[in-house]
């Protein structure tokens, strides 16, 4: 009788707990009759986008007041064009936000001149990850997938083809991961992902990177065509664990380990992180614009868990972005701190190893 | 196969899933319509209300919206000059001819009925497709996509106009454009005049609009009173367009073939059919002299190949998952949405969803076209209305239309410094549809050159279908060196290939021979990755240019190198091209002050009332309703438009942001 009391106060105080800030709140901050504009710096079409406009049609039902919400594609130069602007010119009055993805923060991470933005002014509400890895064609590579060691072998012998788009895309987390490695391989550019993809289908190229989620949707149940190691996922505790998606796979530092005999670490394996931040922890985020009131940011974040607990909406974003966790407020702040924080000399090794591998400067 | 067709059907012919596809056919209609807006703006739109709907309903009004946004498309590229979407830009050549002849409804007429083969064409080949076609795509590597290129590169030497040497480079000017901004293998700002709104390239629909369109309305504006040079409209145009299509129904049916095959092979891409189809009609049929002047086979041949890729591209995107267009990725984005994973999956378990699509496609270019029909004699009675009344209007939506392609000021300012460009090649006789090819083809060059030979060297030519490719581009050729085309006017000292006067062609040259030698000291400073295409594609471009230097400055007779409209017929108490230039530069300016909804608006009430001498408040009543349409389409599409420093201090109200 006694517990069973004690379950429905403890039930009450959670209900209220979870209720409080929304009703607090919503005296203060509302944006009724307003329109919300969510900017994409991508064009119609595209990852971003699609997550975007299935999360739109519910924003706006959790936001306080029940405003309007449009999206609002500006593409261009991989979203940076669309984020200078917003960093400029959005108002933090709620609204205007923005849906950055993996390629804004590529620019703020490298250091280039066409970012006028950081993303760390930006306020954060919430963080998707999505899993990332890079797989071959078994066979064409003399993979095994059973013993590391034998793996990397094959590997430093193989003639491995990689289709990419430029030197300076997300691919660059794999293309570090093969130089700590001392793996070569013959990088063909000009390729975006799904001709990239189109062209490891037909078999011209033998090693893709791609989303955990679309690999296994595209060659899950192929036995050709395996994984060779995964991006895995940061933990709460700040440690990598393993792809949940991918349970049996190596994670990067994993196989880097059992083949060198070492755990990864210097200035490589810090930009190989960073990229791995921005790529897999940090996929996707909803940002407020610099300066947002923290009345507003809190309306947000209620707004999006809201939103991401929608029957319909969990039912969707598997098929969008895996399985992994999301991150709201403060703890996607955090990842985009962690993984915009570079030290110059980091930098400076990325520059170098741009220059040497692709006679490519940053700026 | 038939068990699943006929399930399919049954699933379209309940009223919902009717609706829906009806829903969808009209959003298309509208969107195609609407320069600048195409297929893939009007299924982001649907994106948010296909989410949670019953999978055959948001099935069948996706593909009803993509089925028929190349159908309606042909009211603004037929009537008005205006390419609806970048896969009618080829219907304009030969469509608004026929509509200047007062022919306006028969050009129509023969648009959708080859809309309507080419769309049920498509959707017939893709039910065949599903069950054989991905071994047959799987074979198309680098090597075979260069190929292709090459081949739709050559489509150029038949459509250079009357001086093949002006004609090439005029397309080498194209390729030229296409290296500035982002370098597409290595993503390097180049040959950015330092603005970053050449962080990406230039949008192919500033391109077109620039080439064709602006061209037209400051041509028309000075010499005619309607398009219609009649100001009639032929009432007998149906029955006579019905008769056109049914005279070429073998090359509506070839480029229906070539659209469907384009749309599924990976490498060349969508907007490039319309130029590929009418570059075959050209090269392959009797009396060429009267394409580009009205000729019915070149509305025939575009129309027919625009509706029937969309069939094609649905091919990769379904066997494959690999979207085959713009509008095919967010297509795909819609099917994932809805729980439908494309591939082989799909393939082998939900085939009846397959063949939804499929009947889909072919019952909404039935209703597309109908409805089309339908409302084509009260839009064409446009061309009979005095044309400094809709002049305005026009340059509006050109305008509207540009900014839709990256939503930056700088699309504005692009269009304008591309039309005075467009203005002067249409003036000097510079082949822009071949600037156009080299353009939409640029990319496609520079990646699969770069791809082809870095991947295979010289051996990519021992493939057997690359091999079937180069002696398709060898005959393409030949037919091009055959055929000479003459030019429409006499070559006469009094004529407009006369040998005198020449400052204003040398002051056009010479802007060209400038913007290759930027290009050129730009590219040096680059790595080959990024720096060989534009250092190729201007050196070409001052090769092509040399013998027409030489040409003006040895010969002194008449010669096809020559060629200046002005000389033929001055238009008499007309203004000058230069005129309207600097009319538009006024309007941006003054919509850089107050934004671009209250410029525009300024621009047609002003117009109206000084050039078209109409009432004042019927002139302001011009503007305010400009005002309002742009306000509803920017409610219903989730649009926004260019700001001025107004904004900045002061927030307007709906529609005047």
């Amino acid at each position: 009788m006694l517990s069973g009391l004690k379950k429905l106060l403890m039930g009450a105080a959670a209900a209220l707990a979870l209720s409080a800030p929304n009703t607090v709140l919503a005296d203060d901050f509302t944006l009724e009759g307003q329109t919300v504009t969510w900017i994409v710096g991508f064009s119609e079409g595209g990852g971003t986008d699609r997550l975007t406009r299935l999360l739109q049609a519910k924003l706006g039902e959790h936001l306080p007041g029940n405003p309007n919400v449009i999206v609002l594609n500006q593409p261009g130069g991989g979203s940076v064009i669309a984020s200078n602007g917003f960093h400029e010119n959005a108002p933090n009055d709620g609204t205007m936000l923005i849906m950055a993805s993996t390629s804004s923060l590529l620019p703020v991470i490298l250091g280039s001149d066409v970012a006028r933005y950081n993303p760390n002014d930006w306020v954060a509400v919430t963080g998707f990850a999505r899993g990332a890895t890079m797989y071959a064609i078994s066979d064409d590579l003399g993979l095994g997938h059973e013993d590391m060691m034998a793996d990397y072998e094959a590997l430093k012998s193989a003639n491995i083809r990689f289709g990419t788009e430029t030197p300076l895309s997300a691919e660059l987390l794999d293309f570090v991961s093969m130089e700590m490695l001392g793996v070569d391989a013959r990088y063909i550019f000009g390729l975006a992902s799904k001709d990239a993809e189109a062209a490891f289908q037909r078999g011209e190229m033998n090693v893709n990177t791609d989303n955990v989620r679309s690999y296994l949707k595209d060659y899950g149940d192929d036995p050709e065509v395996n994984p060779v190691w995964s991006y895995g996922v940061i933990d709460e505790n700040g440690d990598l664990q393993r792809d949940p998606d991918l349970p049996n796979t190596p994670t990067f530092p994993e196989f880097y380990e059992a083949v060198r005999g070492e755990e990864p670490s210097g200035t490589a394996y810090e930009m190989q992180q960073a990229l791995m931040n921005a790529k897999v922890m940090l996929s996707k985020a909803v940002m407020l614009p610099p300066g947002t009131p923290d009345n507003i940011r809190q309306a947000y974040i209620d707004a999006m868990r809201n939103v991401t607990s929608d029957p319909e909406i969990i039912a969707a974003l598997p098929r969008e972005i895996g399985s992994m966790p999301l991150n709201f407020g403060d703890e996607t702040q955090q990842a985009m701190a962690t993984g915009t924080a570079i030290a110059p000399e980091v930098r400076e090794w990325a520059a170098e190893f741009l220059m040497e591998r692709f006679d490519t400067s940053l700026n | 196969m038939y068990e699943a067709a006929i399930a399919a059907l049954a699933q379209l012919a309940t009223l919902q899933t009717m609706l829906a596809l009806l829903a969808g056919v009209i959003v298309g209609l509208v969107v195609g319509i609407l320069p600048g807006l195409g297929g893939t703006a009007g299924l982001a739109l649907l994106l948010p209300i296909v989410f949670g709907m019953e999978p055959s309903s948001a099935l069948a009004m996706m593909i009803g919206l993509l089925a028929v946004t190349t159908t309606s498309d042909t009211f603004p590229s037929v009537l008005m000059g205006i390419p609806g979407t970048s896969g009618s830009q080829a219907t304009v050549l030969d469509g608004f001819p026929m509509t200047k002849k007062g022919e306006g409804t028969r050009a129509l007429s023969i648009a959708f009925i080859s809309s309507l083969f080419g769309g049920i064409f498509g959707a017939f080949v893709l039910s065949f497709a599903v069950v054989f076609a991905t071994p047959i795509i799987l074979q198309i590597g680098f090597g075979e996509q260069l190929m292709l290129v090459i081949l739709a590169l050559s489509m150029v030497g038949i459509l250079t106009g009357a001086n093949i040497w002006k004609g090439l480079a005029a397309c080498s000017l194209g390729l030229l454009l296409g290296a500035l901004g982002s370098a597409p293998l290595s993503g390097v700002q180049r040959a950015a005049f330092g603005t970053e709104y050449l962080l990406d390239p230039l949008p192919l629909v500033i391109i077109g609009l620039a080439m064709f369109a602006t061209p037209e309305i400051v041509d028309l504006l000075r010499r005619q009173s309607t398009i219609s040079e009649t100001g009639r409209l032929e009432r007998t145009g149906w029955a006579k367009g019905f008769h056109d299509w049914r005279k070429n129904w073998w090359l509506s049916l070839r480029c229906s073939m070539i659209g469907s095959l384009i749309g599924a092979l990976p490498g060349l891409g969508g907007s490039v059919v319309d130029w590929i189809a009418y570059g075959h009609a050209v090269q392959t049929t009797k009396n060429r002299e009267s394409y580009g002047t009205g000729d019915p086979r070149g509305v025939v041949a575009p129309e027919s190949a625009n509706n029937a890729k969309e069939g094609g591209a649905l091919v990769p995107t379904l066997l494959l998952g690999i979207p085959g267009s713009g509008s095919m990725a967010i297509l795909l984005g819609g099917l994932i949405l809805i729980g439908i994973e494309p591939g082989k999956d799909m393939i082998d378990n939900n085939m009846d969803k397959v063949y939804l699509m499929i009947w889909s496609i072919a019952v909404a270019n039935i209703v597309g076209a109908g409805i089309c029909f339908f409302l084509a004699p009260q839009i064409a009675r446009i061309t009979t209305i005095k044309y400094t009344l809709i002049a305005p209007f026009m340059i509006g939506l050109i305008f509207f239309a540009a900014f839709q392609a990256t939503r930056n000021w700088g699309d504005l300012i692009a269009l304008l410094l591309l039309s005075v460009l467009g203005i002067y090649m249409k003036r000097f006789g510079w082949s822009r549809p071949a600037l156009l090819i080299g353009f939409v083809l640029s990319t496609r060059v520079e990646a699969s050159v770069y791809q082809t030979v870095t991947l295979y060297g010289i051996t990519f030519i021992e493939r057997p279908i690359v091999q079937f490719l180069i002696v398709l581009t060898a005959l393409s050729i030949a037919l091009a060196v055959f055929f000479k085309q003459k030019s429409s006017e006499p070559v006469t000292v009094d004529g407009p290939h006369s040998h005198l006067r020449l400052v204003p062609q040398w002051a056009f040259v010479i802007g060209v021979i400038a913007l290759s030698l930027y290009v050129f000291q730009d590219a040096l400073k680059f790595n080959s990755l990024t720096g060989m295409y534009p250092l190729v594609a201007s050196v070409s471009t001052l090769v092509f240019l040399a013998p027409v230097v030489l040409m003006m400055a040895f010969k002194r007779a008449p010669s096809d190198f020559f060629y200046d409209a002005e000389l033929k017929s001055v238009p008499e108490g007309g203004r000058s091209a230069e005129f309207y230039i600097g009319m538009l530069i006024v309007m941006l300016l003054f919509s850089g002050i107050v934004g671009f909804v209250l410029g525009i608006a300024t621009f047609i009430a002003l117009f109206l009332y000084r050039a078209a001498h109409v009432l004042w408040w019927k002139a302001i009543l011009g503007g305010v309703g400009f005002i309002l349409f742009l306000g509803i389409i920017s409610d219903q599409l989730t649009l926004r438009y260019p700001t001025g420093l107004l904004q900045n201090y002061l927030s307007l109200p709906w529609p005047l942001q």
